[in-house]
C-alpha cells in the first residue's frame, strides 16, 4: 500500500517519483534514502566529459591560437619579428597582466543564447573533431560543446537515478556554490567542472572539505577572480600591482559560510581576501607546468599576520587561509546558515524553527558532517509532516516531468533549449546566491506560462501509457485530489490530459 | 535643488546640515495636484542590477581628482574626442546615451548623483534587498516598496514584472503579473481553461496563470520588440500603454557588474539601455506624457579605478528620473564632492542622496500616495529623511 510516506521521500527528498517507483519506496521510505547516503553506487557516468585541467587548458590553447593568428596575419602584412623570451618574473608579471587583459576582452563573448550554444556545439562534433590542427573557431565550439555535454549528462543522470535524494543533495550545495558559466569566456568550459570535481565527492562528506575543494577550485578561483588577486605587499604587488580582489572573500564570508550578518564586517573581508591571494591556478605566464591546475603562488600571497573576527593567523603561506576557513566552518553562525538553507529548500518556505535548530545542532556538534546532516534531515518528524507545500523551482519542475515519463532521449542541444525556455539555464543564476528559494519567485505569470506550454510539449511526445488519471495516481496517488482527477478524466485527448497532469498542483509543489 | 558642485563641496557633517537647510518646501505641502489617485499615470522602474558606475555615466567633468584616480577609464570632458554631453554644473552624460541626453535637453529628465539606499556594505545582494524592500535592511521586509505603494492606493491600478522572476520590489501582497517572452508554441485556450480550474484550490498558481493570459493577450507580437533590454523596454511600454494594462512595471537589466575592462562593457550596456529608452518612449506614445521612469543600481562604484581596469563596489551612484511626467532639465539633491575628506570611508562617493527622497517624492507626486503610508508601511520608519520636491507635473 502506496502511503504519504513513500511520497515524501520521493518528491519532498527525491527529484519527483518515476513511474511505479513509489511502490518500491513504499515498504520503507527512510531506508530508501538512507541507503542513498551510504550507497554511491548510482554515480554519474562521467565518461568523456572534461576535467577542470582540460577545460582550462582548452581555453588557453584557444588564446594562444588566437594571438597566433593574430601574429600570422601582422606577419604577413610586416614580416616576422623576432621573438623576446619571457624569461625574469618581473617580464612574465606584466605578461600575466596582458594575458589578462585579454581574457577580459572576450567577456562579452560569453553571453550566447541557446540557440547559438547549441549551433557552436553542434558544430564541434560535426566538423572540427578530425582535425588535427585546430583554429581558434574549433576551440570555441569545443568550449560550447563541453559545456552542453556536461548539462546533458547531469539531466539525464537526474532523469534515470534510482537515487534522487542523493542527486537533490548535489543540486543543493551546488546551488550553495553557484557559478556562472556565462560571465565570461573563460567560465564557460570551466564554471561546470566543479559540482562533479568539489561538489559530489563530498556530498555525504565533511563540509570543511567540499568548501575547500571549492574555494581551491578553478571553477570558482575564475568565477570571483581571486585567481588574479594580488597581495598589495606581496612580490607581484611591489613590482607591478593588479590590484586585491575581494570577490570570493566577500561570497566565502556572505555565501558559503556564516551568512549575511554572521558577525564580520568589511575589515574581515579585506583581511580574509589578503589570505587567500596566492590561491591561483597554473596559466600561460606562471606555473605553466601545472596549466589549469591549482596552485599556491606565493609571489602573489600578502605577507604577514591576518586578523579575521579578532583571531590572529600568522602567515604560514596557503595554511593561512585554511585555517581560518577551519574557524568559518566551526562558527556558529555557519551552521544556523546552513540549516536554515536546507530547512527552507527542503521543508517549505515557512520551516519549523524546531528543524532549523535541530540540524544546526548535528552541523555543530559532529563538525559539519553532512552525512550526519542529511541523516537528520531524513530523521526530522518535521519532514514528515505530510505537507506538500513547496513549489519546485523550474529545473525541479523539468526533472519531475522528465522522471514521471523517462524522458532520457533528448538531443544534448534540445536538454538546453529546454532549460532556456523554464528561464533556469544550469549555472546561470547570475549571481553568486544562487536561484532563488521561495514561492514568490516561482510563481510567476510567466514561469507558469512556460511550464504549461512546456507540459503542451511533452504531452504529445507520449504514449502507450495508462490513461492519464491511472499515471497521477501511481505518480502522486496518495494526496491527488478529486478536482485533478476529475479534470485528467475529462480530458480532450490523452496528450492533453498527460499536459495538464504535469500541471496538477500535486506536480508542481514538492 | 540645483547643483553648484564648487560651492557644495561639503564635509559630511556640513552636508547634512546643509540638505536640511536647503529644503525649501516642507514634506507635507507640495504637489498634491494628483492625490484624488494615480488614474492613467504610468509608473516605471527600472534596476539597475550589478552596480552601475555612477561617475562615468553621470561624470563630474570638473573634478580634477575623478579624472587622477581613473588614469585609463575616465570619460573625457566635453568637447574631447569620446567627451561627455555636456550637462549643466560640471556634470556631463557618458556619450553612449543621446536619448537620455535629449530627454534632459527637453527637460524630461533628472539626475540624482551620490545616490543609495540606505545601505553602505557593499553587497550586490544586500543592497538590491534593501534598494527594493524599502527598509534600512537587507531582511527589514520580504515584499517590496512598489507593492506596497499599490497597496496604499484606494484602487490598486496594478503592476507588471518583466522577466520569468518577480522582482523583490514588486514581490507582495497587491496582485501583480509578469512577462517574459516565450518561445515555445503557447498551449491552446481549452487547455489553458483546464489547467486554470485545476488551481480552483491553489490561489497562488492561479492568478499566476490568470496573469500569464490577461498579459499575454496585450503583449501582440514578439517578433516587433527588438531583443535585450529593448524587448524588455518595449513590451513594458506595450503593456503600460494598453487599454485596460496596468500603471506600473518594474524591469530589470542585468551585467552592470564592471571589476574589469569597464570602458567597453560600459559603453555597451548604455548604448542597449539608450535603445531601450528609445523603444520605451515609442511604444508608451501618447501615454508618454502621463509616464515616470526611475532608473536605480544598488550602489555606485570605487573613485579610483583597479588594477583590472574597472571599479570595485562602492556606496553612492547615480539614478535617473524621466518621462514626459517628470519636471527636469536638472540635476537633484546634494553633490558631496570628491576631495579626500569627502568620501565614504576614503573610498567611495558619499552616499549623500538616500533614494527614498526620490522614491517618495514621486509616488506622493505622481500617484497621490498618501504621505503617511509612504513614512509608515510603504517606507517604514522614514518620516525623518526628505522628501524630493517639485519633479513631478
Amino acid at each position: 500500500m502506496v502511503d504519504l510516506n513513500a511520497l515524501t521521500a520521493a518528491h519532498r527528498f527525491g527529484l519527483g517519483a518515476r513511474f511505479g517507483e513509489l511502490d518500491t519506496i513504499a515498504p520503507d521510505p527512510k531506508t530508501w534514502l538512507n541507503a542513498q547516503l551510504t550507497d554511491v553506487s548510482s554515480t554519474l557516468d562521467t565518461f568523456g566529459l572534461m576535467s577542470s585541467v582540460e577545460a582550462v587548458t582548452l581555453f588557453f590553447d584557444y588564446l594562444r591560437t588566437k594571438r597566433e593568428e593574430k601574429k600570422a596575419a601582422a606577419a604577413a602584412t610586416f614580416g616576422t619579428q623576432s621573438k623576446t623570451a619571457k624569461s625574469t618574473n618581473k617580464e612574465r608579471l606584466l605578461a600575466f597582466a596582458s594575458t589578462i587583459d585579454e581574457i577580459k576582452s572576450t567577456e562579452q563573448m560569453a553571453r550566447q543564447s541557446a540557440k547559438d550554444i547549441s549551433g557552436l556545439a553542434k558544430a564541434a562534433s560535426d566538423a572540427s573533431k578530425a582535425k588535427t590542427v585546430k583554429t581558434s573557431q574549433d576551440l570555441l565550439q569545443d568550449m560550447y560543446k563541453s559545456l552542453i555535454d556536461d548539462v546533458s549528462v547531469r539531466t539525464l543522470h537526474a532523469t534515470l537515478t534510482p537515487a534522487s535524494f542523493r542527486e537533490r543533495l548535489v543540486r543543493f550545495w551546488s546551488d550553495h556554490f553557484s557559478v556562472d558559466f556565462d560571465k565570461s569566456l573563460i567560465t564557460v568550459p570551466t564554471a561546470i567542472t566543479m559540482e562533479r570535481e568539489a561538489i559530489r565527492p563530498h556530498v555525504t562528506g565533511k563540509f570543511y572539505d567540499m568548501l575547500v575543494a571549492v574555494e581551491s577550485h578553478q571553477g570558482m578561483l575564475i568565477y570571483l577572480d581571486n585567481w588574479t588577486s594580488i597581495g598589495p605587499n606581496s612580490w607581484a604587488g611591489q613590482e607591478f600591482n593588479l590590484g586585491l580582489n575581494e570577490n570570493l572573500a566577500r561570497e566565502t564570508l556572505e555565501l558559503h559560510t556564516l551568512g549575511v550578518g554572521g558577525g564580520y564586517s568589511q575589515d574581515d573581508i579585506i583581511e580574509y581576501a589578503k589570505a587567500i591571494t596566492g590561491w591561483t591556478m597554473g596559466n600561460l605566464n606562471f606555473n605553466e607546468d601545472s596549466l589549469g591546475a591549482f596552485v599556491y603562488q606565493p609571489l602573489f600571497h600578502e605577507p604577514g599576520t591576518r586578523t579575521i573576527m579578532g583571531k590572529s593567523y600568522p602567515d604560514t603561506g596557503m595554511n593561512q587561509a585554511l585555517n581560518a576557513l577551519q574557524d568559518f566552518v566551526r562558527h556558529p553562525s555557519t551552521a544556523k546558515h546552513i540549516a536554515r538553507k536546507l530547512a527552507f529548500h527542503f521543508h517549505s518556505d515557512t520551516p519549523p524553527q524546531s528543524l532549523i535548530d535541530k540540524l544546526a545542532q548535528v552541523f555543530t556538534d559532529t563538525d559539519g558532517d553532512l552525512l550526519q546532516v542529511s541523516l537528520a534531515l531524513v530523521g526530522a518528524d518535521e519532514m514528515w509532516d505530510g505537507q506538500f507545500l513547496k513549489l519546485r523551482n523550474s529545473e525541479e519542475f523539468l526533472l519531475a516531468s522528465y522522471r514521471a515519463f523517462d524522458l532520457s532521449n533528448l538531443a544534448p542541444d534540445e536538454t538546453f533549449n529546454v532549460f532556456e525556455l523554464m528561464g533556469q539555464v544550469p549555472f546561470t543564476a547570475g549571481s553568486p546566491a544562487g536561484w532563488p528559494d521561495d514561492e514568490a519567485s516561482w510563481a510567476s505569470s510567466s514561469t507558469i506560462a512556460a511550464r504549461l506550454n512546456l507540459s503542451v510539449l511533452i504531452g504529445n511526445l507520449i504514449d502507450n501509457v495508462p490513461l492519464p488519471p491511472d499515471y497521477a495516481n501511481d505518480l502522486v496517488g496518495p494526496i491527488l485530489s478529486t478536482n485533478s482527477t476529475q479534470i485528467l478524466s475529462g480530458a480532450f485527448t490523452k496528450a492533453q490530459g498527460y499536459a495538464l497532469m504535469l500541471m496538477t498542483p500535486e506536480m508542481q509543489r514538492r | 535643488m540645483i547643483i553648484k558642485p564648487p560651492k557644495l563641496c561639503l564635509n559630511r557633517r556640513g552636508l547634512l546640515q546643509g540638505a536640511a537647510s536647503i529644503m525649501g518646501l516642507s514634506a507635507s505641502g507640495a504637489n498634491l495636484a494628483f492625490a484624488a489617485g494615480p488614474e492613467n499615470r504610468k509608473l516605471v522602474v527600472i534596476i539597475l542590477r550589478g552596480a552601475m558606475d555612477g561617475l562615468n555615466v553621470v561624470v563630474p567633468h570638473y573634478e580634477n581628482r575623478y579624472y587622477a584616480k581613473r588614469p585609463s577609464i575616465a570619460i573625457m570632458p566635453p568637447g574631447e574626442p569620446g567627451g561627455a554631453i555636456p550637462l549643466t554644473d560640471g556634470f556631463g552624460l557618458h556619450p553612449a546615451l543621446p536619448t537620455l541626453a535629449g530627454m534632459f535637453k527637453k527637460g524630461q529628465a533628472v539626475f540624482m548623483p551620490a545616490a543609495s539606499a540606505p545601505y553602505n556594505e557593499r553587497s550586490h545582494f544586500d543592497g538590491q534587498d534593501v534598494l527594493e524592500n524599502g527598509t534600512e535592511s537587507p531582511l527589514g521586509t520580504l515584499d517590496g516598496w512598489l507593492n506596497r505603494a499599490l497597496g496604499a492606493l484606494n484602487l490598486s491600478p496594478g503592476a507588471v514584472g518583466i522577466g520569468q522572476t518577480v522582482p523583490l520590489v514588486l514581490k507582495g501582497a497587491s496582485n501583480i503579473s509578469t512577462w517574459a517572452a516565450s518561445k515555445i508554441p503557447e498551449a491552446d485556450p481549452e487547455t489553458v481553461e483546464e489547467t486554470l480550474d485545476l488551481y480552483a484550490f491553489d490561489p497562488v498558481l492561479h492568478n499566476a496563470l490568470q496573469g500569464a493570459v490577461d498579459v499575454g493577450s496585450l503583449i501582440g507580437d514578439l517578433n516587433e520588440l527588438g531583443s535585450g533590454y529593448e524587448q524588455l523596454a518595449r513590451a513594458a511600454g506595450k503593456l503600460l500603454s494598453a487599454d485596460g494594462g496596468p500603471g506600473a512595471a518594474a524591469l530589470s537589466l542585468n551585467g552592470w557588474d564592471t571589476h574589469a575592462d569597464e570602458t567597453s562593457i560600459l559603453a555597451a550596456n548604455l548604448g542597449n539601455l539608450d535603445v531601450a529608452l528609445f523603444g520605451l518612449r515609442e511604444e508608451l506614445g501618447s501615454q508618454w506624457a502621463n509616464t515616470a521612469v526611475m532608473i536605480v543600481t544598488e550602489f555606485g562604484r570605487t573613485l579610483s579605478e583597479n588594477g583590472t581596469k574597472g571599479t570595485d563596489h562602492g556606496v553612492g551612484g547615480v539614478s535617473f528620473l524621466l518621462g514626459g511626467a517628470v519636471k527636469g532639465g536638472t540635476m537633484v539633491g546634494d553633490w558631496p564632492g570628491l576631495g579626500p575628506t569627502n568620501l565614504f570611508e576614503g573610498r567611495d562617493v558619499y552616499p549623500a542622496n538616500d533614494l527614498r527622497s526620490l522614491f517618495k517624492g514621486v509616488l506622493r507626486d505622481h500617484w497621490g500616495v498618501d504621505l503617511s503610508a509612504l513614512d509608515t508601511s510603504v517606507f517604514p520608519g522614514s518620516a525623518g529623511i526628505d522628501i524630493k520636491n517639485n519633479l513631478i507635473y
